[in-house]
């Protein structure tokens, strides 16, 4: 006896399994290479930089929004800015 | 009639164009080993395909981002533009020091045609050229995508970003064109030592505006800031190149 098996549920039923499968890998590695792609954007080989600018924005909320000490925050942030770049590139130079 | 045009504009379309244009540079770099190792078609069009995929996602990104209310988005690509424009600053500035190996676009020239001299020849839709020259165009390009969108949208001013980074495109692609190969001439280092204090002063103004610290001068103060920021990369170079020059005398 010949059983067609090309139409057959259970071969519909794996083939959409199977869809659904690569389906998740494709978006799993589009959402990996996306990760991948911002914490090399963000982060890369300066991570002092990234956590220099996250420490920057903490402060200049402290001061300007919580202490509002608007001018204070202008100028505390551009010396800011200024030594994170000193640090990291002593860092780099050393 | 007199046309104003405010100091925040014009510092604004000079990044951009700046911005693209050393982009610009690397990418076509990459397009010529590619068109003449491995013929023009293939290379164009898949350099082509990139500035249509970029323009894309500025179509795609840009209106939606102008939706979102200002002040919480000044906060975020002030500090995006902050992390990014210090990175290219202190890149730039450890060249300019000798701590750092300068971008050689001869040696980038050079490579890209020993790889794909390499790879096997392929018929006139070359598929090798074809995603090497699309590579090297998005990868540089995206930069280039993410300065124009954070820097419009932040400024109200996405179509004057989009134009400069469009003009940028042109002009460097027709120097490019006609020069051709002969692009390690371009000052590429004093461009992203530019582009770097831009990025910075405009990151540090938005960061601010999000946090509504209160500049001297309004927008004028990105003009001082820019200003600031050069002299202190110029004293940062030259204690850099003074740091280094202590320490070979010591291992001597």
């Amino acid at each position: 006896m010949v059983v067609n098996c090309v139409d057959s549920p259970t071969r519909q039923f794996r083939d959409g399994r199977g869809s659904v499968k690569r389906l998740v890998v494709a978006v799993g590695s589009l959402a990996r290479g996306f990760a991948v792609f911002w914490w090399e954007f963000l982060v890369g080989d300066t991570p002092e930089l990234f956590i220099a600018v996250v420490a920057l924005v903490a402060v200049g909320t402290l001061v300007s929004v919580v202490a509002h000490a608007h001018g204070l925050g202008a100028v505390s942030l551009v010396v800011l800015v200024v030594g994170a770049l000193a640090l990291s590139l002593r860092r780099a130079a050393r | 009639m007199v046309a104003v045009v405010s100091s925040s504009a014009v510092v604004l379309s000079v990044a951009v164009f700046v911005a693209c244009a050393v982009e610009m540079v690397e990418a076509l770099t990459i397009v010529f080993a590619v068109g003449h190792t491995r013929g023009w078609g293939a290379a164009l069009r898949g350099a082509a395909t990139a500035l249509a995929t970029l323009a894309a996602l500025v179509a795609l990104f840009g209106p939606a981002l102008v939706r979102v209310p200002l002040g919480g988005l000044r906060l975020v690509v002030g500090a995006l533009l902050l992390v990014f424009g210090l990175q290219w600053l202190r890149k730039a500035i450890l060249r300019s020091s000798g701590l750092k190996a300068r971008h050689d676009e001869d040696a980038v020239y050079a490579e890209t045609v020993t790889e794909l001299s390499g790879a096997p020849t392929g018929p006139p839709g070359d598929r090798v050229a074809f995603v090497v020259a699309f590579k090297g165009v998005f990868l540089e390009g995206l930069e280039v995508v993410i300065t124009v969108l954070t820097l419009g949208v932040s400024a109200h001013r996405l179509t004057l970003a989009v134009a400069s980074a469009a003009a940028a495109v042109v002009v460097v692609g027709v120097v490019g064109a006609v020069v051709s190969r002969q692009l390690s001439a371009v000052p590429e280092n004093a461009m992203k030592l530019i582009v770097g204090v831009m990025l910075v002063s405009f990151g540090t103004f938005w960061t601010g505006e999000g946090l509504k610290v209160h500049w001297i001068g309004g927008d004028v103060m990105i003009v001082g800031l820019v200003a600031t920021y050069l002299v202190v990369a110029w004293l940062l170079i030259a204690w850099i190149r003074q740091r280094a020059s202590s320490v070979t005398g010591v291992a001597r």
